[in-house]
C-alpha cells in the first residue's frame, strides 16, 4: 500500500466524463485507474499525471458510459486502495428527459448547540457521513451538492497553505492519512459538486473584501474537482451543469459580495456585475440545450437575517426580473443552507419570485431556534440534517422532490412541477398508421351547451351558449341551434367564483362544431416502430392525424387521447384501439414566444456551415464543455486575413423582420486565448443577396476555457434572411485555432414568424365579411369590419399604411383566416385607401399611396398639386369648389383626414369637405368642417343630390381655428346612417360623434375624396390654400392572401363572415 | 357587444380586450360662461354602452370670480349616476388660490348642481382650482350619451372657465 495519496475526490460530472483530483504528499506523479466494477477488474489507466508543487493530481476521465457506475484508484507508484473512490455518471444525454436522485447539505464543524462532540478543529466527523453514504448507495444518488460551510476555520488571511490543509482535513478528520475519516469516505462515496459560503471563505459574513479572497480562489481551483468557471479569470467559483431537462447553477455569493453593512442601493452587489452576466446568458441559452427547470444553489439565502440576500434588496429585485425576463421564474427552484436548519418553503410565502427553496442543514453545526415563518412546509433547526432532491421527468412534466432527513429518517418532502408541455403523437393515415374503420361520428352524444355548475355546500352557476355554432336556440328559427342539451354538475371548488368558469369551459368542449372520432384504431403491426410512442401515451395527451381520407376534410384532424385498449393477437392485427375525444377546443390562448432561427451543435456534421478565411473541421470538443454535446467546430485561421471564421446556413426568407432585435450566440473555446472573437450575424433580403453585416463587437476570450459569447443585434431595413457567424478579428496566425459550438442566433422577442399564421395566439374581431365576391383564384380581398349598433369594432392589423395608425403592426404577419371553410394566409393587409401625401406633383394629385389615382372637379388642373407633405387645393376665387376623389372600395366605409387653410377667414368663411359616396359634382355626402371669421369650427353633415345641398346635422366643434393648423375628420357611413366628428390633431379624438344624421339618397359606393370652398363673402388675400394629409379609410381593409391553406379551393360571395381560422379561447 | 366577464372557452377579440380599457376623456379648450346659471355642454361627452355598469372619475378644472363661481351637473338620460363630490363652498376665501376654505361633500342626483366656489376677485379669474366628481353609473337599453354640464352658481358680469388642455378630464371603466 503507498501512503503518498491523502484525499480524493471526482466532480464535474456528465454521462461521459469526470474530473478526478487527488492529493498527494509529498508530491507524486500518478495514474488514476477507472473500472465499473468495485474489484477494478479491467480498469483502464488515465494518466500518469505530474503532481503539482503542493502534490495536486488533475485526472480528466473521458469516454464513460452514462448511467454506470465507477470505481477509481490512484495509482502514485502503487494503488492507494484506502482512497478508493465511486461515481455514477449522469443517466443520459443533456437534454434528454431523465429521471434521477442526488444528495445535497451544507454546514460542517460547528461546536455549540447539540451534540458536538464529533468535531475536532472545526471539521466534523459525524456519523451523518455515514447514514449519508449508506443512503447514497442505496439510492444511488448521482452527485452530492455541498452546499456551503465545508468546515468552519475561519480563515481570513491571505494564505493559500491553510486553505490547502483544510482540504486535507475535512478528507482525513485532521489527521494527515486517515482514509476511515467519515466525511473523506463520504466525498468519495459520490460525484460532487461544491461552492463555499462565509465560513470556509473568509470567516463569519465575509465578503470579497476579506484578505483571504485571492486565497480561497487560487486553492479551490487547485483542489476541489468543479465545473469549469463561468469567471474564467482568478476570482469567483460560480459554475453550472445539466442533467437530462435540468440545469443547475451555483453561484459564488462571496467572492464579489460588497459588506452587508453598505447601504442598500441599485449598486450594492452579491454577485457582481459579471458573475449576474453570466448567469443572464446561461438563462437565456440554456433552452438551446433542452434545459426545462432550473435549479439554483446559492450559499446565501434569499430570504431573513442580514447576512442573506435581504441585504441586497435591489440585486434581489433584478435576480427576479431576470428570471422572469428570461422565462424561469415558474420554472425553478432555490436550495441553499447556512442557516443550520432543514427548511422548505413550498413558493407562495416566498415574496421575491415565489419559487420553492430548500434548506438542507446542518450535517454538524450549531443552531438556534426557527427564524421566520416563510417556510410554509417546515423548519427544523439541528444536526445530522440533510436533503435530497429527486428529479423526475414524466415528459410532459419535471417533478424535483427534495425531501429533508434527520439521520436517515424523513422530515418532510415538497415537490415542484415544472410544466413542460405535452408531447404530440402524431399520425399519419396516407402512411397507414391508421387501421380501417376510421369514421367520424356526427352525433350528440357529448353535446352540452348548458351547463349548471354547483359547488358543495355552496352556490351554483349555469352558463349557456346562446350564440354560435350548438347554441340552445330553437333549430327551427336557427340554424345554429341545437336545443337545450343541459347537465348538472357538483364540483369540489374552493369558491363560487369558480363556477362560471367550470361551467364555461364544458359548454366550450360539449359544443365544439366538428365531427367526433370516438375511436382511432393505431395498427401497431404495419408499424412498430409507434409503439414506444404509444406506450409513452399519457391520458389527456395530444393526438394528430395527418392527411385524412379523402372523403373527410383535409386539415389535420385533432384528438385528445382518452383512453383505449391494446389487443396482442396475431403478428399481422396488432392494434391500439385508441379512445379519442376533439383536440381542438383544447387550443387555448397563449402568448407566442421568440423562436431560436438557426442553431449549430456540430454533432452529426458540418452540413450548411462554411469556413470564412481559413478552414474549418469536426472536432471532439476539446475540455469539458458545460453544454451539450460532444462535437464543436474547429476553425483554423489563414493567417494572413484580418477576420475569418465559420458561416451557418442561410434561414428561411420571412425568418428576419427589419427593425427586430435578435441575439447570436456562440460558446468558443481557444487553447491559447484570442483578443476578438464574436457572435454576429450576416443580414441578406428575401432574395438571398447580402444587405448588410451585424458584427456588433468582439470580445477577448480567454485561453482553455469556453465562453460563452452572445450579442443582441437589430435588423436593418428590408432584411429577411440571416446567416450566423462566429467570427474572428486581428489577423490570427494560423497556428490560433479555436473552436466554436452552439451557434446560435434567436429571437429577442416574439414576431410574426414566431407567433405562426395559424396558432392561437392572435386576437379576432368580432364580425368581418368580404365587401365583395371573390373567385377561387383571387389574391386580394376587400373585408369591412362592421359597427356594432353605433359602436365602431376593432379592425385587423395592418402591415402598411400610415405611420401613426394604431393598427400598424407589420411585423405581425402573416396569419390565416378562415371563411367559407377556406383557410387563406393573409400576408399584408392595408386601409382600402390611404394616401401620406409624401410625393411632389402638380397639375393633380396623382396617385394615391394605397395605389388608387385621384381625379381632379370643377377647377383648372393647376390648382391642384402635392408639395411633399400635403395635398393642396389652391383656391384662387370665392364662391368655387375644387374637387379631387379617388375610387371607393365600399358605401359603407369609416374614413378620415386632417385638413387646414393657409389664412384666417376674413369676409367669409373657408369651407373644407370630405366626401364620400361621391358620384359627381352634383351628388355626395360630406362631413364639412368650416372655419369661419370669428375662427370657430362648424361641422355639417351634408347631402348634395342633384346639385342641391342640404346640412342633415350641423354642430360647433370646440376650439378656436388657426391658420395652417391642421384638423381631423371622421366621416363614417353605415347604410343611411352618417356620423361625422373634427378635432384639432394632436389632440385626443372626441369620445362621441359630434353629429348623426339619416339620410338613404345615394346609395352606390363611388368615391371618396375632399371638396375645398371659399364662401361668396370671403375677403381673404387670394389664392387661400387648402391642404389636405393622411387620408385613411380605416374599413373596410384590403388584404393580400395566399388562398387554399388547407387545400380547399372556393370561390367566396360577398358578405362571407371571415375569422381567424385558429381562434384564441380563454383556458380554464 | 364585449362583456366585462370573461369565460373559459370564449374566444379572445379585440374588441372584448378594448372594452376593458379605462377611457379617458380631455377637456380640450377653456370653456366660459358669463353672467348665466344655465347649465351650458361641456366637452365631457360620451355615448356609454347600454346595459352596463361603469366606473368613473372626474378631476375638474375652473377659474371664478367670488360673485359667481362655478357649478356643474350631469345630462345623463339614459344613466343613473352615484356621484360623490367635493368642492369649495360658494364664497369662498378670496385671499390667494392656496387660502383654505369650506368644503362641500355630497351625494347629489345626476342633474343637482354640484358647487364650486370661485377665489378670484376679478374677471377674468386667473386661478386654478380643482374639484372632484367620482362614483358609478348604470346604463339603460339604449344608446344615450352622458354629458357634463356647467355654469356660473350666481349670475354675475363676469367669467367663470371651466379649464381645458392638460386639465379637466374624465375617466371611466366599465365594471358590469
Amino acid at each position: 500500500m503507498a501512503f503518498d495519496v491523502k484525499s480524493a475526490w471526482a466532480g464535474a460530472l456528465t454521462a461521459s466524463s469526470v474530473r478526478v483530483i487527488a492529493d498527494t504528499a509529498p508530491p507524486t506523479n500518478g495514474s488514476l485507474l477507472v473500472a465499473d466494477n468495485e474489484a477494478m477488474t479491467g480498469a483502464v489507466t488515465i494518466g500518469p499525471v505530474t503532481a503539482t508543487i503542493n502534490g495536486i493530481l488533475d485526472f480528466s476521465v473521458t469516454g464513460l458510459d452514462p448511467d454506470t457506475q465507477y470505481w477509481y484508484v490512484v495509482d502514485a507508484g502503487g494503488l492507494n486502495t484506502s482512497y478508493k473512490g465511486t461515481f455514477r455518471t449522469h443517466p443520459g444525454p443533456i437534454g434528454e428527459p431523465l429521471s434521477y436522485i442526488f444528495g445535497a447539505a451544507g454546514d460542517a464543524g460547528l461546536v455549540g448547540a447539540g451534540d458536538d462532540s464529533y468535531i475536532t478543529d472545526a471539521v466534523s466527523n459525524n456519523p451523518v457521513f455515514d447514514t449519508m453514504r449508506v443512503q447514497c448507495a442505496a439510492e444511488g444518488w448521482g452527485w452530492f451538492s455541498h452546499l456551503g460551510d465545508l468546515h468552519y476555520r475561519n480563515y481570513n488571511v491571505n494564505d493559500p497553505a491553510l486553505f490547502r490543509e483544510a482540504y486535507d482535513e475535512n478528507h482525513n478528520f485532521n489527521l494527515g492519512f486517515n482514509p476511515g475519516a467519515r466525511q473523506g469516505m463520504f466525498l468519495r462515496g459520490q460525484a460532487i459538486t461544491y461552492v463555499w459560503d462565509d465560513h470556509d471563505f473568509g470567516g463569519n459574513d465575509s465578503n470579497r473584501t476579506v484578505a483571504s479572497n485571492p486565497a480561497a480562489n487560487l486553492v479551490y481551483r487547485e483542489c476541489v474537482p468543479h465545473y469549469p468557471l463561468g469567471s474564467g479569470g482568478s476570482t469567483g467559483i460560480y459554475q453550472s451543469w445539466q442533467v437530462g431537462r435540468v440545469l443547475y447553477v451555483a453561484t459564488d455569493s462571496r467572492s464579489f459580495r460588497d459588506p452587508n453593512s453598505d447601504p442598500q442601493g441599485p449598486a450594492k452587489t452579491l454577485l457582481g456585475t459579471a458573475q449576474k452576466q453570466w448567469f443572464e446568458n446561461l438563462l437565456m441559452t440554456a433552452r438551446d440545450t433542452g434545459a426545462e427547470a432550473l435549479v439554483w444553489q446559492s450559499s446565501s439565502r434569499w430570504i431573513g437575517g442580514t447576512d442573506t440576500w435581504s441585504s441586497f434588496e435591489h440585486e434581489r429585485a433584478e435576480m427576479v426580473q431576470m428570471f422572469g425576463d428570461t422565462g424561469w421564474l415558474e420554472r425553478m427552484l432555490f436550495m441553499t443552507a447556512d442557516e443550520h436548519a432543514l427548511s422548505i418553503c413550498s413558493g407562495p410565502y416566498n415574496p421575491y419570485g415565489r419559487f420553492p427553496m430548500f434548506m438542507f442543514a446542518s450535517m454538524d453545526s450549531s443552531y438556534g431556534t426557527n427564524s421566520t415563518e416563510i417556510y410554509d412546509v417546515g423548519q427544523n433547526q439541528g444536526r445530522q440534517q440533510y436533503g435530497t432532491m429527486r428529479v423526475t421527468d414524466h415528459g410532459h412534466s419535471i417533478a424535483l422532490t427534495g425531501t429533508g432527513y434527520i439521520n436517515g429518517a424523513v422530515w418532510q418532502a415538497y415537490t415542484k412541477y415544472v410544466h413542460v408541455g405535452s408531447p404530440v403523437f402524431a399520425l399519419d393515415y396516407a402512411a397507414g398508421h391508421i387501421s380501417e374503420p376510421f369514421e367520424p361520428t356526427d352525433d350528440d352524444q357529448k353535446l352540452r351547451n348548458e351547463i349548471t355548475a354547483s359547488r358543495v355546500d355552496g352556490g351554483e352557476y349555469t352558463y349557456a351558449k346562446t350564440i354560435g355554432a350548438n347554441n340552445t336556440g330553437d333549430p327551427a328559427l336557427d340554424a345554429d341551434a341545437a336545443g337545450v342539451y343541459d347537465e348538472g354538475l357538483q364540483l369540489n371548488v374552493a369558491s363560487d367564483a369558480q363556477l362560471p368558469d367550470q361551467a364555461s369551459w364544458r359548454v366550450h368542449l360539449g359544443t365544439v362544431d366538428e365531427d367526433r372520432y370516438p375511436t382511432v384504431r393505431i395498427d401497431l403491426a404495419a408499424n412498430p416502430d409507434l409503439a414506444d410512442e404509444v406506450t409513452g401515451l399519457y391520458l389527456g395527451d395530444r393526438v394528430t392525424v395527418a392527411n385524412p381520407p379523402l372523403w373527410l376534410p383535409p386539415e389535420t384532424i385533432e384528438l385528445i387521447a382518452e383512453g383505449g385498449t391494446e389487443t396482442v393477437g396475431h403478428p399481422v392485427d396488432w392494434d391500439m384501439v385508441l379512445n379519442a375525444s376533439p383536440g381542438t377546443p383544447w387550443k387555448v390562448a397563449q402568448l407566442a414566444a421568440p423562436q431560436i432561427l438557426v442553431q449549430g451543435d456540430f454533432e452529426t456534421d458540418l452540413t450548411g456551415w462554411t469556413a470564412n478565411n481559413g478552414s474549418i473541421a469536426r472536432v471532439a470538443a476539446p475540455g469539458v464543455p458545460p453544454f451539450g454535446g460532444a462535437w464543436s467546430v474547429q476553425i483554423t485561421p489563414n493567417g494572413s486575413s484580418a477576420s475569418g471564421g465559420v458561416n451557418g446556413p442561410l434561414t428561411a426568407a420571412g425568418t428576419v423582420i427589419p427593425g427586430e432585435q435578435y441575439i447570436a450566440s456562440c460558446w468558443v473555446y481557444s487553447p491559447g486565448g484570442w483578443s476578438d472573437i464574436q457572435a454576429c450575424v450576416d443580414w441578406y433580403n428575401a432574395a438571398g443577396t447580402f444587405l448588410s453585416s451585424g458584427l456588433g463587437s468582439g470580445t477577448a476570450v480567454p485561453a482553455g476555457q469556453w465562453t460563452l459569447l452572445t450579442q443582441t443585434l437589430t435588423a436593418p431595413a428590408n432584411a429577411a434572411r440571416l446567416v450566423p457567424r462566429a467570427r474572428h478579428g486581428g489577423t490570427p496566425a494560423a497556428g490560433n485555432i479555436w473552436h466554436a459550438d452552439q451557434i446560435t442566433v434567436r429571437e429577442a422577442k416574439a414576431t410574426g414568424y414566431s407567433a405562426g399564421p395559424d396558432r392561437p395566439n392572435r386576437l379576432d374581431t368580432s364580425s368581418c365579411q368580404l365587401v365583395t365576391a371573390v373567385t377561387s383564384s383571387a389574391t386580394s380581398f376587400t373585408v369591412h369590419t362592421p359597427l356594432n349598433g353605433i359602436f365602431a369594432r376593432a379592425p385587423w392589423i395592418i402591415s402598411t399604411g400610415l405611420a401613426s395608425a394604431p393598427n400598424l403592426k407589420p411585423t405581425q404577419f402573416p396569419f390565416d383566416v378562415r371563411l367559407g371553410g377556406e383557410v387563406v394566409r393573409v400576408t399584408a393587409c392595408a386601409p382600402a385607401v390611404w394616401d401620406d401625401f409624401t410625393r411632389t406633383t402638380s397639375n393633380g394629385w396623382g396617385t394615391s399611396t394605397s395605389g388608387g389615382a385621384w381625379t381632379i372637379a370643377n377647377a383648372a388642373a393647376s390648382d391642384f398639386s402635392t408639395n411633399g407633405s400635403a395635398g393642396l387645393h389652391s383656391l384662387g376665387s370665392v364662391n368655387s369648389s375644387r374637387y379631387t376623389h379617388t375610387p371607393s372600395p365600399a358605401a359603407d366605409l369609416d374614413l378620415r383626414i386632417d385638413c387646414s387653410t393657409s389664412a384666417l377667414a376674413t369676409g367669409g368663411s373657408h369651407y373644407v369637405h370630405l366626401l364620400a359616396r361621391y358620384l359627381d359634382v352634383n351628388n355626395m355626402y360630406a362631413a364639412r368642417l368650416a372655419f369661419t371669421t370669428t375662427q370657430t369650427l362648424q361641422l355639417a353633415v351634408q347631402r348634395r343630390l342633384a346639385g342641391a345641398q342640404t346640412d342633415l346635422a350641423t354642430a360647433t366643434v370646440p376650439g378656436v381655428h388657426a391658420a395652417a393648423t391642421f384638423y381631423t375628420i371622421r366621416f363614417q357611413l353605415a347604410g343611411s346612417t352618417l356620423r361625422a366628428k373634427a378635432w384639432r390633431v394632436g389632440q385626443a379624438e372626441p369620445e362621441k360623434w359630434q353629429l348623426t344624421a339619416t339620410d338613404t339618397s345615394l346609395t352606390a359606393a363611388g368615391s371618396v375624396g375632399v371638396r375645398s370652398v371659399l364662401d361668396a363673402a370671403n375677403t381673404n388675400t387670394l389664392p387661400v390654400t387648402a391642404s389636405y394629409d393622411n387620408l385613411e379609410i380605416t374599413t373596410p381593409q384590403r388584404m393580400t392572401v395566399t388562398r387554399s391553406i388547407n387545400t380547399i379551393p372556393k370561390a367566396q360571395s360577398a358578405g362571407t363572415p371571415l375569422s381567424l381560422a385558429q381562434p384564441a379561447h380563454v383556458a380554464l | 357587444m364585449s362583456i366585462p366577464q370573461w369565460f373559459a372557452g370564449q374566444v379572445l377579440m379585440a374588441d372584448a380586450m378594448n372594452a376593458r380599457h379605462p377611457r379617458l376623456i380631455v377637456q380640450q379648450n377653456d370653456q366660459t360662461v358669463n353672467n348665466s346659471t344655465t347649465l351650458v355642454n361641456s366637452e365631457i361627452t360620451f355615448t356609454p354602452e347600454p346595459n352596463a355598469v361603469f366606473a368613473y372619475e372626474l378631476f375638474i378644472s375652473y377659474s371664478a370670480v367670488d360673485t359667481a363661481d362655478f357649478k356643474w351637473a350631469w345630462n345623463a338620460p339614459g344613466a343613473l349616476l352615484a356621484s360623490f363630490t367635493a368642492g369649495y363652498a360658494a364664497s369662498a376665501a378670496t385671499t390667494s388660490a392656496d387660502t383654505g376654505s369650506l368644503i362641500i361633500f355630497r351625494r347629489p342626483g345626476n342633474t343637482t348642481a354640484r358647487i364650486a366656489g370661485g377665489t378670484d376677485t376679478t374677471s377674468p379669474p386667473g386661478r386654478f382650482h380643482s374639484a372632484y366628481d367620482r362614483g358609478t353609473f348604470s346604463t339603460d337599453g339604449t344608446n344615450s350619451s352622458v354629458t357634463m354640464q356647467f355654469a356660473q352658481n350666481a349670475a354675475a358680469a363676469v367669467d367663470t372657465i371651466l379649464r381645458g388642455g392638460n386639465q379637466t378630464r374624465l375617466l371611466y371603466w366599465r365594471i358590469g
